[in-house]
């Protein structure tokens, strides 16, 4: 894997990355709710304003502040979706019964050492978050 | 608007201007829908004469509430072959209602096969034959009518495929920029006007002004705080304007419920490459604009201006579910051949979700591969250039599956899916399978059913029926769908109390009525009880309100999902 930080990318390659997902560190017992506000340098509220769709694994968060992260976990943030669907995505949704087929994907983590994940970042907070992402620094596929 | 324009199409076509009696008081969706249904004969065929096209700007549409610009066209369809409203963005029911007019309503057919441009001037209306734009496409077409009837006007036309009457045809409605970008797309609609001999309907108001509300200051006051509730949201005023409705297209994927390669997949490896992210960085790079609004009065601006690599103007920005279609349904990963068809179906005249629907079960057929958006073009061009295979395509998924021996048709009641499959979304399933219109995902889109209460209140706390949820929100959806409201105003009315007051006070402030959550959802109910009506009288059964069986069958990955929704759970949609 190659590590990217601050100064060693561009906009354009950053925006992309983040939207297919790159690997960050998490810490020992943490939460979906507490990474967000570690990673993404924002209090409870601006969470709940700014990071209303959460999907582990392809399956949606209805609880972050309970929900712990295991290491291969595909963890994405997205703020809220418009449409009928973008509704019923809602962390906590007053649809979510709409969404009940949907697995919570715990087969579907990646295999990887140490207390890793992969971390998505679309739309608002692409956009607001991503030079957060690049001073904590993460790491890509070398292949990428 | 206080009367009805109603243009009789035969040996010598007339029209009368007519007082709204039993229409008073509706709009959009709700009047086009009773004109149907009181009207239209449910087992005439779509289109001979006996059919109607209603076209009725919304109840709001032409005052300066915000976002009050939708037009709605209702009919028989040729493709479902049961009722239809399509509705569309662009100047036509801003201007239209200003001119007075509740609604415009052709019936009869096409003398001897010609075809007509309805002229509609404050003072005079005329009917000119249209030998100058028949054969032309949409671009082409409004180009010229631009040069004969000025810049101040909006247009409604069709193009060959409509002239063609393929049942994926669509009417196309002028953009502020006075592009053919906004497409009443659904159902075929642009077969039936090209059946009552109408190939396009100029609206010019100069000397009218705008419609006025009973009580000014409440209407100015309510207004006022509507419009910073739709500033105010994430989605409406920061995800929407920065990305448009591709926004969809990550998150939709994310969750395994993006369709792929005509719905044999739930996820698309390179979404990335087509994201509205990295469209509204394209546009951007490009010269382009990612954030537009589609008419005057619009405080959202969902949409924006594709541009070619050379900075040149391709088409509008296609939208989540044209994206979609042209692209991962059919496997293709190309922005730039996702905008030029786009670009063809706005010209062509065709739906965006049917005609992508529709090549992708070509591919399934073989007559294309998968991913390959060269052959993608050549398929919709055969469509424009109206050969015999273009007309099987141009008549929808349903047909084409038929033609070539495909199982694997999303469609419903004739109509193709959009772009969520129904097997890790349910609830959307049970829409898709129970509206009258045909699969469609914005039948069942108002999500503000527990502020509205519709239908009755939802427990957050409790996991309800797919059933319930999809009834009250089509019941919402088909009130909303009458106002002339733009369905994106959901979002602040379902998170912002202070959102939904402001747009109950504005409605009430313009008519000077005192309408209650009940009073909507009597509204709702009465169009959707009317669309049911006359799809039972056309011959439809329950046995119509189902997703194709291959969704029951065929597991989705990521979820492993079916659609299991029972029937007798379906049948009980509508249980009021």
């Amino acid at each position: 894997m190659q590590r990217i930080e601050k100064g060693s990318c561009d906009g354009i390659f950053l925006s992309s990355v983040l939207q297919q997902g790159v690997f960050v560190e998490f810490l020992p017992g943490e939460t979906v709710a507490s990474f967000i506000r570690r990673v993404l340098s924002l209090d409870a509220e601006g969470v709940q304003r700014e990071v209303q769709t959460l999907i582990l694994n392809n399956g949606c968060v209805d609880d972050p502040e309970t929900t712990e992260l295991v290491s291969g976990d595909t963890l994405v943030l997205s703020g809220a979706m418009p449409g009928l669907v973008g509704a019923m995505l809602r962390s906590d949704s007053p649809i979510k019964a709409m969404r009940k087929s949907m697995s919570s994907g715990e087969d579907r983590r990646l295999v990887l050492e140490g207390r890793l994940l992969r971390l998505k970042l679309f739309n608002t907070v692409l956009s607001d978050h991503k030079n957060d992402l690049l001073k904590l620094g993460f790491f890509i596929e070398d292949e990428t | 608007m206080d009367k009805i324009l109603r243009v009789k199409m035969g040996s010598k076509p007339e029209y009368a201007v007519e007082e709204l009696g039993d229409y008073a008081g509706l709009g959009g969706r709700a009047l086009t829908t009773k004109v149907v249904y009181k009207e239209v004969p449910p087992l005439c065929h779509p289109l001979g004469p006996e059919n109607k096209l209603a076209i009725a700007p919304g109840m709001m549409s032409g005052s300066a509430a915000a976002i009050s610009g939708r037009i709605s066209v209702g009919c028989k369809s040729p493709l479902t072959g049961g009722i239809k409203e399509s509705n569309a963005g662009g100047q036509a029911a801003q201007v239209m209602a200003r001119l007075g007019y509740a609604a415009i309503i052709l019936e009869g057919e096409s003398p001897e096969g010609k075809l007509y441009t309805l002229v509609v001037k404050k003072d005079e209306i005329s009917l000119v034959e249209a030998s100058d734009i028949t054969g032309l496409n949409n671009y082409d077409a409004v180009e010229k009518l631009v040069a004969k009837y000025g810049d101040k006007a909006a247009y409604m036309s069709i193009g060959t495929a409509g002239e063609r009457k393929l049942a994926a045809s669509s009417i196309a409605c002028t953009d502020v920029e006075l592009r053919p970008t906004r497409h009443c797309g659904r159902g075929g609609v642009g077969a039936v006007m090209a059946s009552k001999g109408i190939k396009a309907v100029v609206l010019d108001d100069a000397g009218c002004s705008m419609r006025q509300p009973v009580n000014a200051d409440a209407f100015k006051a309510a207004n006022k705080l509507f419009v910073q509730g739709i500033k105010a949201h994430g989605v409406s005023g920061q995800g929407l304007p920065a990305y448009g409705t591709n926004v969809l297209s990550n998150v939709i994927n994310e969750a395994g419920g993006f369709p792929t390669n005509n719905f044999s997949k739930g996820q698309f490896p390179n979404v990335h490459k087509i994201s509205g992210e990295t469209q509204a960085e394209t546009e951007i790079a490009r010269g382009g604009k990612a954030t537009h609004g589609c008419h005057r009065g619009c405080v959202i601006q969902c949409s924006g201006t594709y541009v070619d690599k050379d900075g040149n103007y391709l088409t509008k920005q296609p939208e989540y579910e044209t994206v979609w279609a042209h692209g991962p349904n059919c496997g293709i990963d190309d922005l730039d051949a996702i905008a030029m068809m786009d670009r063809m179906d706005d010209d062509f005249g065709l739906d965006t979700i049917e005609m992508g629907a529709t090549i992708a079960v070509a591919m399934e057929a073989g007559l294309a591969k998968f991913g390959d958006a060269d052959a993608a073009i050549k398929l919709l061009q055969e469509v424009g250039d109206g050969t015999p295979l273009g007309r099987i395509l141009g008549s929808g998924a349903a047909v084409t599956a038929k033609t070539y021996g495909i199982e694997r048709a999303p469609v419903v009641k004739g109509q193709a899916m959009p772009a969520y499959d129904p097997r890790p979304i349910q609830g959307i399933g049970v829409t898709y399978a129970t509206t009258p219109q045909g699969a469609d995902h914005t039948a069942g889109y108002a999500i503000a059913t527990n502020i509205l209460k519709v239908g009755g209140f939802v427990d957050p706390l409790k996991p309800q029926g797919q059933v319930e949820l999809s009834r009250n929100l089509q019941i919402a959806t088909a009130a909303i769908d009458s106002t002339g409201m733009c369905l994106f105003i959901a979002f602040p009315i379902l998170d912002q109390p202070e959102t939904f007051n402001a747009f109950v006070d504005l409605i009430n402030a313009f008519f000077g009525l005192s309408m209650t959550a009940d009073d909507v959802t009597a509204l709702g109910k009465s169009v959707l009880t009317m669309e049911r009506d006359f799809n039972k009288a056309a011959g439809f059964t329950k046995e119509d309100d189902r997703l194709p069986m291959y969704f029951k069958r065929e597991k989705l990955e990521p979820h492993n999902a079916i659609f299991d929704v029972t029937d007798e759970e379906l049948d009980q949609v509508f249980n009021w």
